[in-house]
């Protein structure tokens, strides 16, 4: 299944490397085979784990395609506190993988005038 | 045990109530339930699930490290090939749910829209000579 990815992971080619501490131990991955990993898992997997979940917990019965919850949404109704009545539309969740970094990144593309105005200010 | 709230609503809230298939549901109990599947390690949650999709890709990884995708980001440093170094931060699978009317809303015009042309205050006033 295809998923969404937040700026800094989609600026990023399938041969950069991600580090993690797996067991204590720092282990390298390529981007490209955490991300297809990643879109495998909500193919199947994830969706029948939270199918099963879901029955067990609240006995809510997720009928249909699976993936649907984690693509288009399911036709739900939804009656909302102190509304006149119930609202048709869609029930989804909304995966997005994120790499946020600990400090902001320093655009790498500044404006063209950042050069007039670092002039400007010098020769003032 | 208190499960932190990880899911985000969008577009209802805790207190409304969900109609799934002829059956309802109180959205709480949705969203309470989808963070213990985010956030738990048995055999149905989302974590275990994921190292196991791990392993059958050649991605050996840790309960931790998958809990910690799933929950608040699991520390990490990338390599971009075209860089000048490391970059540290967090890896996090961002979990919130929907949703999404059929219809799009029907906005009420407020009484005292922005929108309104300023003249109107004017042109309402008692004393405006009506034309």
């Amino acid at each position: 299944m295809e998923l969404e990815y937040n700026d800094y992971l989609k600026n990023l080619r399938d041969d950069d490397i991600l580090e993690q501490p797996v067991e204590q131990q720092e282990t390298l991955f390529k981007i490209g085979k955490i991300k297809s990993a990643l879109e495998s898992a909500f193919d199947h997997d994830i969706p029948n784990a939270l199918a099963s979940h879901f029955y067990k917990n609240v006995q809510l019965s997720l009928l249909g395609k699976l993936t649907d919850w984690f693509t288009q949404g399911v036709d739900c109704r939804i009656l909302k506190a102190g509304s006149d009545g119930w609202k048709k539309g869609k029930l989804k969740i909304r995966v997005v993988v994120e790499f946020i970094p600990d400090e902001p990144e320093i655009p790498e593309y500044q404006s063209p005038l950042d050069e007039i105005r670092r002039e400007m200010q010098q020769n003032s | 045990m208190t499960i932190e709230d990880n899911v985000n609503l969008k577009g209802f809230s805790d207190d409304d109530v969900v109609s799934l298939s002829s059956k309802l549901y109180r959205v709480e109990n949705v969203k309470i339930s989808l963070n213990k599947f985010l956030q738990s390690q048995d055999g149905q949650s989302a974590s275990y699930n994921l190292q196991q999709t791990f392993k059958k890709n050649g991605i050996e990884t840790d309960a931790q490290m998958t809990l910690f995708l799933c929950t608040q980001g699991a520390d990490s440093e990338i390599l971009k090939v075209a860089s000048n170094g490391w970059k540290k931060g967090k890896l996090k699978i961002n979990v919130s749910l929907e949703f999404i009317p059929d219809e799009p809303e029907i906005q009420e015009k407020p009484e005292s829209s922005k929108y309104e042309s300023p003249l109107d205050e004017i042109r309402n006033h008692p004393s405006f000579p009506n034309s």
